[in-house]
């Protein structure tokens, strides 16, 4: 090996400056946030920087108590969970279906979903909010989750479609001579060995719902059927000055998105850039 | 086959989940009430025995259910719920031009035929009040509470720096010259939300033309870039060049604003009465109110002002008899006073008023209150969302330092573009 | 075989279900968005058919030109960021750097946090009274460059910018980083014995091999910028006097809050058409070696 250079050890340094600075620059403000959540307002403003003088709960509790949050975030488990079942087990089945089954219309069809790739949900947000209305299903689950499914297809196709159309034939045609009807096929030859991209599409579904504001903040009017994003937006309003508590209520949002970050950061990573990379 | 039917039961089950969730029976015992308030708003305990009284001892059996929304929030959240006729069976409503499209749409109840029947109710309102809310000469709405905006100011403050209240302009802007050069913050100002600004500018132009010109602008007589608009854009401006409001004013909230008068940062404060409240809990004896001096001497005492809180029944109500007797029991002497006392609201009622009962503050206002030459309905209230709140923003950007005059005439603009859109 | 992958009735039962929910809450509203856009209407009285009134108006709205001028400063912004910069601290990572994994996970974090708390979060840090950002510049001695940033009209957009570009950066990056690992380590070690140095082996070798990646990248990163609601919703609302409104903050205004909601689909098929010419612009700009849009 060559010894290294002054010049090469000059930018070595800087490589790491540079990558040091920006992991402090997307870690310090959430940090900053989790020492101020325990300080009082006053404490807030006199001392934004240093520790917090002593821990104080009262914030959370207050957040937790006054402010709802774990409704919301009852209510966010039960929309993304739903949506993203539902959107995983239809599009797989319809990716199986453009991939490996003979019909016409096929390849047309893959288009036609793929071309909701392009189409922003503002496209449809007054005819939806219309129809919910009409149907009587505005404030209610189903109208976020429905076109939340809707919307989840056009992704999830094009990743599952990309993976399942390099499965070797020689599977199905084994599984068919051992008698296999085509559902028996989908079930226990397919799904299990395309586990690794469904999680993909659930993990970018998942965190794709549990994040959106639009769709639950108009059709969700009623505070008992809010999500969290939508939730935090009301707290805003309802606390304005009481920082430490909005505070709070933020930390309390984020903690599980970084627990569940922390564990799941391989699939994540994978399955959030798996849309652009193809899976 | 069975693979299906397993399918088939895992769709339906999925499906039957999400609609059975929406599944909230709201019985015919409940009213849902939408007011507006925050956590902040020292009326909300008193808004919650009165709700609480009236759970209690009504006829029809009913229990009212109220959900509190921010003032931005409620405004989209009831246009929302408008649009997709999911009212609640009562809401907080303002006046005038917010009310009309959702009476056009046929969402609002008509309540002429209650106020007729009890003549009693009726003719208890303050003059001028039901017509605020009168569409077609029919009752939409029920005035609960009126307000206007007043100067309110911190009499300790005055004190220690030995200034007094001020009769006229000149003398107003001596005192706030006076202040500053003692080190203290005379004015806050909130910028962050553009109405503040705007009742401080539409306040001005009240002391320079009386009621004058706002009708002549409603009458179409008269044009939004009218001189006299520019000319209290521009008066406000120099106040902000002068240092009479505090620093950074201009992106503070409103809530970070008040609290700054309250924790006695400030010496004065222009904002509607229904602060009231906050001032005499965190001031108290110190609190105190006077009108905003005039420009010009003969248009002293117009403020602007109408209802701080009217209340209507959604059309589709299933129980418009209870949520009429809420009305009544809310605008009953007895609940008034209440708010009056207790939460320092002026009431929409004509009151014999008990003077002892009063804070110092109030006091104040109610002198004020009875001493008005005319009230100019605030911009936003008239207009709606669309000229209102562009006549709002209109002020925030003079004071962000665009020119008064194009900023008018680009408000004027505006005003033409809507006429067909 | 053929009777078993071609029967009518099983592709049936796979494709229709998600098939009829994507075309009754998908297709069928976009088609209804077009109707409604053009009309007058608010929902609660009769709409009025008034042809392309709408869009005419939308021309002559200065707020929504100024929305619009807003989200083109926003694709701008969201490309500096996210090609060049986001390039360079993928290229330095892919450089054999120790803590690599870690970098890349951290920088990674800010994309999968939800819009409203990360909006809150840079809310408080922006705040002119506590905020750190203030507190920083008079811990450096410039005091004097203090504001209230959200506030004022010259600095409210250019601060939301900057939070989209720290948000997103670590997720392009990783983007890209992932088309990187795919290249073959036999072209830079071929590069290496002719002696091209790190810069000329990036210009050659890495640019031009992770080009189709690219392209799929700056259409996400375009029609991202041209959807951004969450962040401008949380922390100005489009204020102060609209200076930050971006297409979808003034569509939710106009629709939701003065019920003009013929106007408000009128956005939405803007908004509609301009993703569908970015997606057509970057196959222009990049070539048309993958037709996977």
């Amino acid at each position: 090996m060559m010894k290294k250079s002054v010049k090469e050890n000059i930018l070595t340094a800087v490589k790491y400056i540079v990558l040091i600075g920006f992991a402090a620059l997307c870690l310090f403000p959430m940090v900053w946030l989790f020492l101020s959540s325990f300080k009082s307002n006053t404490e807030l403003f006199e001392n934004p920087w240093g520790l917090p003088a002593a821990m104080q709960f009262d914030n959370y509790i207050q957040a937790i108590v006054e402010g709802k949050i774990f409704l919301y975030f009852g209510n966010s488990v039960i929309i993304a969970f739903t949506t993203v079942v539902v959107a995983v087990i239809l599009s797989s089945m319809v990716s199986y279906a453009i991939t490996r089954m003979d019909w016409k219309l096929s390849r047309m069809t893959l288009n036609i979903f793929l071309l909701g790739m392009m189409i922003p949900v503002y496209a449809m947000i007054v005819p939806l909010f219309t129809m919910f209305s009409k149907t009587g299903l505005l404030n209610t689950h189903a109208a976020v989750i429905l076109p939340q499914i809707a919307v989840s297809f056009p992704m999830a196709i094009f990743i599952l479609t990309g993976f399942m159309g390099s499965i070797p034939r020689e599977l199905e045609e084994a599984a068919v001579i051992d008698g296999c009807s085509i559902y028996q096929i989908f079930f226990k030859v397919i799904v299990p060995i395309s586990k690794s991209s469904l999680v993909t599409v659930a993990v970018v579904n998942f965190i794709n719902v549990w994040n959106d504001l639009l769709l639950p903040q108009i059709f969700l009017t009623d505070s008992s059927k809010m999500t969290l994003p939508v939730g935090l937006t009301e707290f805003q309003g309802q606390y304005a000055t009481n920082y430490v508590v909005e505070i709070a209520a933020v930390i309390i949002t984020i903690i599980p998105s970084i627990i569940v970050y922390i564990w799941l950061h391989r699939n994540i990573m994978e399955g959030m850039v798996a849309g652009a990379v193809k899976g | 086959m069975k693979r299906k039917m397993f399918l088939a039961g895992t769709a339906a089950a999925l499906i039957s989940g999400m609609f059975g969730m929406q599944a909230f029976a709201k019985s015919d015992n409940t009213i849902t009430l939408m007011l507006m308030g925050t956590e902040a708003d020292a009326f909300v305990d008193d808004y919650n025995e009165i709700i609480d009284q009236f759970n209690q001892n009504n006829e029809y059996g009913v229990t009212v259910e109220a959900e509190y929304y921010e003032n931005e929030q409620l405004k989209t959240k009831l246009a929302t719920l408008m649009a997709a006729n999911n009212a609640p069976d009562v809401f907080f409503t303002y006046e005038l031009a917010y009310l009309e499209p959702f009476v056009n749409g046929g969402k609002v109840a008509d309540l002429t035929s209650y106020l007729e029947d009890d003549a009693e109710w009726k003719d208890s309102f303050a003059e001028g009040t039901l017509e605020l809310l009168m569409f077609d000469e029919k009752n939409y709405a029920i005035p609960t509470q009126v307000s206007l905006c007043v100067m309110f100011y911190n009499k300790e403050i005055f004190e220690e720096n030995n200034v007094e209240v001020p009769t006229t302009y000149d003398e107003f802007l001596q005192v706030c010259e006076a202040l500053k050069n003692n080190g203290v913050v005379p004015m806050a100002m909130s910028g962050a939300d553009a109405w503040i600004p705007a009742q401080f500018v539409q306040q001005i132009a009240c002391g320079m033309s009386g009621t004058e010109l706002f009708y002549d602008i409603v009458d179409g007589k008269e044009k939004w870039n009218n001189e006299i608009h520019v000319k209290a854009a521009e008066e406000v401006v120099k106040m902000a060049d002068a240092g009479y409001f505090q620093d950074g004013y201009i992106g503070m909230s409103p809530e970070e604003t008040t609290d700054m008068f309250l924790n006695g940062k400030a010496a004065m404060y222009f904002q509607g009465t229904w602060d009231a409240a906050n001032v005499t809990e965190r001031l108290g004896e110190a609190g105190g109110a006077f009108v905003m001096p005039a420009y010009d001497p003969q248009y002293e005492n117009v403020s602007v002002g109408s209802l701080s809180t009217s209340f209507a029944v959604a059309e589709k109500c299933e129980n418009k008899d209870a949520a009429v007797a809420l009305l009544k029991y809310w605008t009953s002497p007895e609940v008034q006073e209440k708010l009056l006392y207790g939460s320092e609201k002026i009431p929409a009622i004509n009151l014999e008023i008990d003077e002892n009962k009063l804070s110092v503050l109030m006091r104040d206002i109610m002198n004020i209150c009875n001493t008005q030459n005319g009230l100019t309905p605030w911009w936003d209230r008239q207009y709606g969302a669309e000229e209102g709140t562009e006549f709002n923003n209109t002020c925030v950007a003079v004071l962000g330092g665009e020119d008064a005059q194009e900023a008018f005439d680009a408000l004027q603009q505006y005003s033409e573009d809507m006429a067909d859109r | 075989m053929k009777k078993i992958f071609g029967n009518k009735k099983s592709i049936a039962v796979f494709v229709l279900p998600a098939f009829i929910i994507y075309s009754v809450f998908v297709l069928f509203p976009i088609g209804y968005n077009i109707y409604v856009s053009l009309l007058r209407t608010d929902l609660m009285s009769p709409g009025r058919f008034i042809g392309l009134k709408n869009y005419e108006n939308l021309l002559k709205d200065k707020v929504f030109v100024k929305a619009l001028g807003n989200n083109v400063l926003m694709v701008i912004g969201s490309l500096i960021a996210h090609l060049p910069l986001a390039l360079l601290f993928g290229n330095i990572l892919f450089q054999k750097v120790k803590g690599s994994h870690f970098f890349q996970t951290v920088f990674f974090l800010p994309s999968v946090i939800c819009g409203v708390a990360v909006g809150m979060t840079w809310t408080f840090i922006y705040n002119s009274e506590f905020g750190l950002l203030n507190k920083i510049l008079s811990a450096i001695g410039r005091g004097d460059l203090q504001s209230a940033w959200l506030a004022d009209k010259n600095t409210a957009l250019l601060c939301i910018v900057f939070v989209v570009m720290w948000q997103f950066v670590g997720y392009h990056m990783v983007i890209q980083l992932a088309a990187m690992k795919n290249i073959s380590p036999s072209y830079y070690e071929a590069a290496e014995i002719d002696g091209a140095g790190k810069w000329k082996q990036f210009t050659s070798i890495t640019l031009p091999l992770i080009k189709p990646i690219l392209k799929v990248d700056a259409v996400l990163i375009i029609t991202g910028a041209l959807k951004y609601y969450d962040l401008v919703a949380v922390m100005t609302g489009g204020g102060p006097n609209h200076a930050s409104e971006l297409m979808s903050t003034y569509m939710f205004y106009q629709g939701f809050r003065t019920l003009k909601y013929g106007y408000s689909a009128a956005i939405g098929v803007v908004l509609l058409l301009l993703c569908i010419c970015s997606v057509a612009l970057s196959n222009f700009v990049f070539g048309k070696e993958q037709a996977d849009y």
